[in-house]
């Protein structure tokens, strides 16, 4: 039966299934909810990565990503979504505004977000392409990962 | 576990059939399966643990399809992991809903997480690592426009895989007085003030213990470029219950955050005064069971290992304190935070029946509960190095926060973390911990070594020394070792060692985890 288990396992992974941005609320820096997809522009990519401010190599991936992301210019949006408890948004807000980050940060309250992208530890980052499918996951970070995000948005 | 297990993955196989050839009808699942075998250690256990081994699984399916969603979840504990709440046994479908979002509106059948507020009155909140969920099942209708918002919930709180007694019903309503939302360039106000009602049938003899329970919450906030501010006051009516030894006192709280963030520097200020606020859907329910609201840490949450050795845990029958963080970061990329924190009691005088008693709003109690400061520095050497050092002052009232003998554990601790990039490849990492005590268990020592790999590999082995044991007088090793692989979303982690006993916190709520030695193997994935 265990052998059963592990095959139907095996074909279940096997399914590729298309997503698509979730239609969930988050908050924003100044504590309004507004909606996830909102953040998204249709013409580029977009790296999300969920951080907390305890965790270690969230900040390490942030930083790493954050010393060429410009807003503007990039050839993709940036969105930060922290999932620290919603009273400490102001120590993420701070450590953002100290750390001169220039992009979005948002806040999943509920954990809404979490479960419908299927996030489960941090640091988790995925990679939407255009069409907003997701193209990339991943579930945790090295320094050099961020070589491998650059590509992979280069190449869309 | 995979009989059915395995049934429910064969109903779910059929819907991602549909959702594949349909290809409008979108799909995201998850599997996580958690496993120890426990070996027996005389040292840690004497006289025995009564499982030898423990299994958690779930599996996680979202179908949405225009504007509808449909949520499923099964898990599996055969039988729960050490430390599990008793409640947590079996097979089953543990979370299923239907939600319908057109427009500004949003309904939802079913299993929900939601809060009221800032969640003192009403959060509902899954903690997978704690086995904590209080999900609500039933309706809750949502409506929000560019200025207002309004919710409604009625239903019943998930216990293991049953419900608990009471039914909650509530509302909230909240005004935002300027919607700008291209945070930080504009400033924003808003205003929530929200209603929830406990009904519990009671066929005891107590006088004091009532069927309905009312609570209320009231918040404003406002934020700006470089300033925010909050204050959250809630109330509670008459709750005669287990936890707070069936006194007829209400219950209030209140929270004040504020936060000022310059160019390079970030200072928050937290306060907080809780008086009687542990409410809970089924009265006789202790520990993190059936919890309808959530009062969280003013303190520190932190990642290293000894640092975790004595956490705070909000004290919701009585406490008053706060913290504040500072942050700076200079020209180089070096930063420097520090945090000071302080809890107390609040005084309590009883009546003579002990059934109620008073309290000033505004005066600390005499006893200390926690005490600390912090100061951590983090630098990057250059792009293949970072040290973080870190100091730690700590007082921790042991008997109040963890329970047993009376005792204040006065602790010091030093930590050096030392990242080092060798290839393009691969990364090690250093730390060393040391904690100073006279008090509990003595003093620690902790030496971790770990190594990553860009292709995803990673090991790693550590030591926790405690070598100033007052049973037996000689030092305790707490050694582990093991490795990970990540690809793309699939997750394996496989572990072997000692793993001492304590309490294990996420956001301030906590599960206490018994001393033991086993092999621990975990496995993520997730689709697409």
């Amino acid at each position: 039966m265990q052998r059963g288990f592990l095959k139907i396992f095996l074909v279940f992974l096997s399914y590729q299934l298309p997503a698509q941005i979730p239609d969930i609320d988050v908050q924003n820096g100044g504590g309004m909810v507004v909606k996830f997809a909102d953040s998204f522009k249709t013409e580029k990519p977009t790296l999300v990565t969920f951080w907390a401010t305890w965790c270690k190599p969230c900040l390490l991936e942030l930083q790493a990503i954050s010393q060429s992301y410009d807003p503007v210019n990039s050839n993709y949006t940036l969105i930060a979504v922290s999932i620290d408890e919603i009273r400490n948004r102001q120590r993420a807000l701070g450590l953002a505004k100290s750390k001169n980050w220039n992009f979005e940060v948002l806040f999943d309250y509920n954990g809404d977000l979490q479960r419908s992208l299927q996030v489960f530890s941090v640091p988790n980052t995925l990679i939407f392409d255009q069409s907003g499918k997701i193209i990339h996951r991943s579930t945790n970070f090295v320094k050099g990962k961020e070589q491998t995000y650059f590509e992979l948005i280069n190449a869309l | 576990m995979p009989y059915n297990f395995t049934k429910y993955i064969l109903l779910i196989l059929p819907l991602a059939t549909f959702a594949q050839s349909k290809n409008k009808l979108i799909y995201s699942g998850s599997v996580q399966i958690e496993t120890q075998v426990y070996r027996q250690d005389k040292i840690l256990n004497p006289y025995g643990l009564l499982q030898k081994t423990g299994l958690n699984a779930y599996l996680n399916n979202t179908f949405s399809y225009h504007k509808f969603t449909l949520g499923l979840r099964f898990e599996a504990y055969q039988p729960a992991l050490l430390g599990f709440p008793d409640k947590l046994k079996g097979t089953g479908l543990a979370h299923r809903y239907l939600s319908w979002k057109p427009g500004k509106w949003q309904l939802t059948a079913g299993h929900f997480y939601e809060q009221f507020g800032n969640g003192a009155i009403f959060r509902t909140q899954e903690q997978r690592l704690l086995g904590m969920d209080n999900a609500l099942d039933g309706l809750r209708i949502k409506w929000r426009s560019k200025n207002l918002d309004f919710m409604v919930i009625s239903g019943k709180q998930r216990l293991g895989f049953e419900h608990a007694a009471g039914l909650l019903s509530g509302a909230q309503f909240g005004l935002r007085l300027f919607n700008r939302t291209e945070y930080p360039q504009k400033k924003s106000w808003k205003i929530h003030s929200a209603i929830i009602n406990k009904n519990e049938p009671y066929l005891g003899i107590l006088k004091q213990v009532t069927p309905n329970v009312w609570a209320f919450d009231q918040g404003v906030s406002f934020s700006n470029e470089t300033i925010s501010a909050d204050i959250n006051w809630a109330h509670k009516s008459m709750d005669a219950s287990q936890s707070n030894g069936f006194v007829i006192h209400p219950g209030n709280a209140i929270f004040i955050n504020t936060a000022f963030n310059f160019s390079a520097l970030s200072a928050s200020f937290n306060l907080k005064r809780v008086d009687n606020m542990d409410f809970r859907s089924e009265r006789g329910e202790t520990l993190n069971q059936a919890l309808i609201n959530y009062i969280p840490n003013t303190t520190k949450q932190y990642a290293y290992r000894l640092l975790t050795l004595y956490p705070y845990v909000s004290q919701v029958n009585g406490e008053m304190g706060g913290q504040s963080d500072v942050y700076y970061t200079f020209k180089d990329g070096t930063s420097l935070s520090l945090n000071l924190a302080a809890m107390n009691n609040i005084n309590k005088t009883y009546t003579k029946d002990k059934l109620d008693y008073s309290s000033r709003s505004f005066q600390f109690g005499d006893k200390v509960f926690y005490r600390n400061l912090n100061l951590e520095l983090e630098k990057y050497n250059s792009n293949q190095a970072k040290t973080v050092l870190a100091i730690d002052f700590l007082r921790f009232n042991k008997e109040v926060i963890i329970g047993g003998p009376q005792e204040i554990v006065d602790a010091f601790t030093f930590i050096w973390d030392q990242q080092i990039v060798l290839s393009t490849k691969n990364t090690l990492r250093f730390e060393t911990q040391h904690l100073w005590s006279k008090q509990d268990k003595g003093n620690w020592f902790m030496l971790l070594t770990e190594w990553t790999n860009l292709k995803g590999y990673g090991a790693f082995i550590s030591d926790e020394l405690n070598y100033h044991t007052f049973n037996n007088g000689t030092p305790l090793h707490y050694y582990q070792f093991g490795g990970s692989y990540s690809k793309n979303s699939i997750r394996l982690n496989i572990g072997y060692g000692r793993v001492r006993e304590g309490l294990f916190c996420v956001g301030g709520i906590c599960r206490i985890i018994p001393a033991h030695q086993g092999l621990n193997l975990s496995v993520f994935t997730s689709f697409p």
